[in-house]
């Protein structure tokens, strides 16, 4: 246990990127380095095409990288296949996207969908899978009668809360949101802002916050990294970074943003 | 409350299958709902003439009639006589089972072949879509009656080589909708957070993706039912496959085509027969269609 | 500003004028219920409601594309003084693209990807001028530098998919003034953009707007960059305006709770790690008459009336209005 970091994830060097039809690589992700301690919460920030959501894909294990290593609780695993990978970390990478609708199988229920982590897991009896969706359904201020409901028939922020609690059900150390809250409504994303942080007291799980909006990360947020053109310009505690930033960039973006 | 009933698989199953199928209806528009309508009420005007001669058949299929040869539509023969005074109504009557039958054996073969195929192309892409698409190419660049000539000239006659033949012809077209459906839904997020749960493909494939395809899949398949049932009928038309002992619409078109001027209704009645089955499948498939586009909700 | 004055000017006073705006769906439902607004030439007024709060249906019914299903019950809208809310496609021609500017959403969705850039912009002069093609051409040109757009000659020869985002929406943006419009309305059109980029088209279109007197109508959910464009704003909700003022007055002194809670709930930097929600979620609105409040039932401080009575506009100070019975016994 001594030799051991206190970091969840850690990324070293990793570059990454998707085969192109004319040219060989585009390359992503370059050189890319990011480690996440235990119960902190990171937020990523970036433009559009900066690789915030590639580099979601390459902890998920969605894309492999080209090189570069993943550590996860200090074991490697970046060779290892989609399903492997989940297998083999118990299922401790879970993530939120930003599109809530298309997070949810039209045709099951809220319920089947909470149910669902449980079943494939099959460590626990019916009852008890039972008992813990319509736990977890409360934990993020559903009312129990969502359980039996279509995802067509919740609103954007609800289908929201109801992922949050579909991935948060197998209780992983590291939850990745993809810009969670980008596509709703100002007093929605206020409410599943403060769900996320009650929850992250709760539960105490590592969070990679992947955003646009500075204003989130920095409430939300413990870390901050800047990421432009597939590296990492700037990295620290979010007060430091935003009262003095050094990069050109990161003060470009925060100037932009009024702070 | 009992929630959690299982199916054979073990598998959970929560929907109130009543309700779902309710809320599905109630999805369909007007318009949709009279094709649907129509459709139902043209397979329903052969059906009912089957049921009839169930029990009213009063000539034999084969028995000849000289002297009743090339009789009008009347009281005693409904669709007239042919050139062997054979009654009409009889004899295109007996040859629907075997022309339904040979229809739902096509569609079981393409659609079933079809499935596997455009699912998995559909779902894992990449050299597996590839190869999918190379063989559906191939078989799409083949002639329906050349490929149903080779399997005649090579096996002989019989119903289980136009079945057969006609089977391998109609998987791309299921393969093509099915793969279409997987490769809309499979970009879908819910995926992407199965896949990170470690849910097996078999379990996103057959519980999650296939369902959400099931009612654009009915529609291929009634529009396949149709397709299958002109390719026989010119199959036979051709005296390709079906023995000319059994009766088959297009074998009668066939027979009929000598003397369409002294009896215009030995070609009519087998005509009318395809031509409403088809019509009503078309209607169905496109009723069907309509529900899926309304269906597929975000 | 008082607004007993604003009723009494003439029309004309008014690039737009929107009075008591009710627009209903086939099945009943009541998408807009009453919205009244007005903007003077050379104003930048901003609509700033949540989804549902139907500030969508209010643009649309302005520009005359609601969609099937949906029609004007009640009101007139009012452009320079003429009704245009029952008026034929050839007349809606007439006005929209040449008098009334329209910038959309998503840039990339209103450019047609096979077509050069320069000839897009051409086709607005070309539907709307009689101008000869150099004419023309001078003119898409100095449009084109005009929205600050880089190397203008090269790039008119460009295909959309080839632009930035944010050039694509100057694109856009040059579209909608080439005909020098007295109305420019713009509807969420940064929300599709990265943050340096939403500022720089939002100074791109203060500029616009001062240097050729163009009244702007600015659609947003979003109060930050409502509070850097606009001068007055209207706040939305389930189609009711309940508050109005200038963009000081109601986010420097919300009197509506509704606002105020809006408000609350955007992170600052003040309030990181605190709650940010203090009002009751949203639930289902059936969109039946308003026959009261309609924010009673997430609001905490509602009292019987809220609940009984649809609340008039009550002035706070001159030019600011909200509609809530709390300003009432505030008065008494």
């Amino acid at each position: 246990m001594s030799e051991r970091t206190n970091n969840l994830l850690e990324l070293r060097n990793i570059y990454a990127g998707y085969s192109g039809s004319i040219r060989k690589m585009n390359h992503v992700l370059q050189d890319l380095s990011l480690s996440i301690k235990n119960n902190e919460c990171v937020g990523l920030i970036g433009e559009s095409g900066s690789g915030k959501t590639t580099l979601a894909n390459i902890i998920t294990g969605f894309l492999q990288p080209i090189s570069g290593q993943i550590l996860f609780q200090d074991n490697s695993i970046e060779k290892l296949a989609l399903k492997k990978r989940a297998k083999q970390l118990s299922y401790n990478i879970q993530m939120v996207f930003q599109d809530p609708y298309s997070s949810f199988n039209p045709r099951k229920t809220i319920g089947y969908q909470l149910m669902e982590p449980l079943v494939i897991q099959k460590r626990f009896a019916e009852e008890e899978i039972e008992a813990k969706a319509y736990e977890s359904l409360e934990q993020v201020g559903l009312a129990p009668d969502y359980f039996l409901r279509y995802p067509h028939q919740l609103s954007g922020g609800q289908l929201q809360r109801a992922a949050l609690g579909c991935s948060l059900i197998m209780t992983p150390r590291l939850l990745i949101a993809d810009e969670p809250v980008s596509s709703l409504d100002v007093s929605v994303q206020a409410q599943v802002l403060d769900l996320i942080q009650d929850l992250r007291e709760k539960l105490e799980f590592s969070c990679l916050f992947i955003s646009h909006d500075l204003a989130v990360i920095y409430h939300l947020c413990d870390t901050v990294a800047v990421l432009d053109q597939g590296s990492i310009v700037e990295y620290g505690p979010v007060e430091k970074v935003f009262e003095n930033p050094q990069n050109d960039y990161t003060k470009q973006l925060i100037f932009s943003m009024g702070y | 409350m009992k929630l959690l009933k299982r199916d054979k698989n073990n598998e959970v199953i929560l929907a109130p299958t009543l309700k779902r199928a309710y809320y599905r209806a109630s999805l369909m528009n007007k318009g949709a709902k009279l094709q649907f309508k129509i459709g139902i009420i043209l397979l329903a005007i052969p059906l009912f003439l089957f049921l009839i001669n169930l029990v009213y058949r009063p000539y034999d299929i084969t028995t000849m009639n000289m002297a009743e040869r090339f009789q009008a539509p009347g009281l005693r023969h409904w669709f007239g006589t042919d050139n062997y005074g054979r009654d009409v109504f009889v004899r295109v009557l007996s040859g629907l089972p075997l022309t339904v039958l040979i229809s739902i054996g096509i569609n079981l073969i393409g659609c079933l072949v079809g499935l596997i195929i455009g699912a998995l192309s559909g779902y894992f892409g990449g050299s597996i879509d590839y190869w999918g698409n190379r063989l559906s190419d191939a078989l799409l660049s083949i002639p329906v009656i050349l490929m149903g000539m080779l399997f005649v000239a090579t096996f002989g006659d019989g119903i289980w080589q136009v079945i057969v033949a006609l089977g391998i012809m109609f998987i791309p077209s299921y393969m093509r909708v099915i793969r279409s459906g997987f490769l809309e839904y499979r970009q879908r997020n819910f995926v992407k957070r199965l896949q990170l749960l470690g849910a097996s493909s078999n379990r996103i494939i057959w519980l999650h993706l296939f369902p959400l395809i099931r009612i654009r899949l009915l529609s291929a398949i009634a529009l396949g039912f149709a397709n299958a049932i002109l390719a026989e009928s010119s199959l036979s038309f051709l005296g390709l496959g079906v023995p000319p002992t059994q009766i088959t619409w297009g074998g009668m078109l066939k027979d009929a085509q000598g003397f369409i001027f002294q009896a215009p209704w030995s070609a009519i009645a087998p005509g009318l027969m395809i031509v409403t089955i088809v019509l009503g499948c078309f209607f169905i498939s496109n009723g069907l269609k309509h529900l899926t586009e309304k269906g597929s909700l975000q | 500003m008082n607004k007993l004055e604003l009723t009494n000017q003439a029309n004309p006073e008014y690039t737009l004028k929107v009075e008591h705006l009710k627009v209903v769906s086939t099945q009943g439902a009541e998408l807009v219920r009453d919205v009244s607004l007005a903007i003077k030439p050379g104003e930048i007024v901003g609509l700033v409601g949540e989804s549902g709060s139907g500030k969508s249906i209010t643009t649309m019914a302005i520009v005359g594309i609601l969609p099937d299903g949906i029609s004007i019950a009640k009101g007139k809208i009012l452009f320079q003084g003429q009704d245009i809310t029952r008026i034929s496609a050839d007349e809606r021609c007439g006005i929209n693209g040449n008098k009334l500017g329209i910038i959309y959403q998503d840039a990339s969705q209103a450019l047609n990807p096979l077509m050069r850039i320069g000839k897009q912009i051409d086709e607005v002069l070309k539907i709307h001028t009689d101008l000869s093609l150099s004419e023309r051409q001078d003119r898409v040109l100095g449009t084109m530098r005009a929205v600050n757009l880089p190397d203008v000659k090269n790039l008119a020869k460009r295909y959309p998919h080839e632009l930035s985002g944010g050039q694509r929406q100057r694109v856009l943006i040059a579209m909608a003034i080439i005909n020098n419009p007295q109305l420019l309305i713009a509807d969420e059109p940064t929300t599709a953009l990265d943050v340096t980029v939403t500022a720089q088209i939002l100074d791109l279109i203060k500029i616009i707007n001062e240097s050729k007197q163009i009244s702007v109508l600015y659609i947003s959910h979003d109060f930050s960059t409502v509070n850097k464009l606009c001068d007055r704003v209207f706040v939305l909700y389930a189609g009711i305006p309940v508050e109005i003022g200038s963009v000081k007055q109601v986010i420097e002194n919300p009197q509506h709770p509704y606002t105020e809670l809006l408000l609350e709930s955007i992170p600052t930097k003040e309030k990181r790690g605190q709650k940010l929600l203090r009002m009751k979620g949203r639930t289902q609105d059936p969109r039946g008459p308003a026959l009261n409040c309609q924010f009673a039932d997430r609001c905490p401080k509602a009292f019987g009336r809220c609940r009984q009575e649809l609340p008039p506009m009550y002035q706070v100070t001159p030019g600011h209005t909200a509609a809530c019975f709390l300003l009432n016994n505030k008065g008494e």
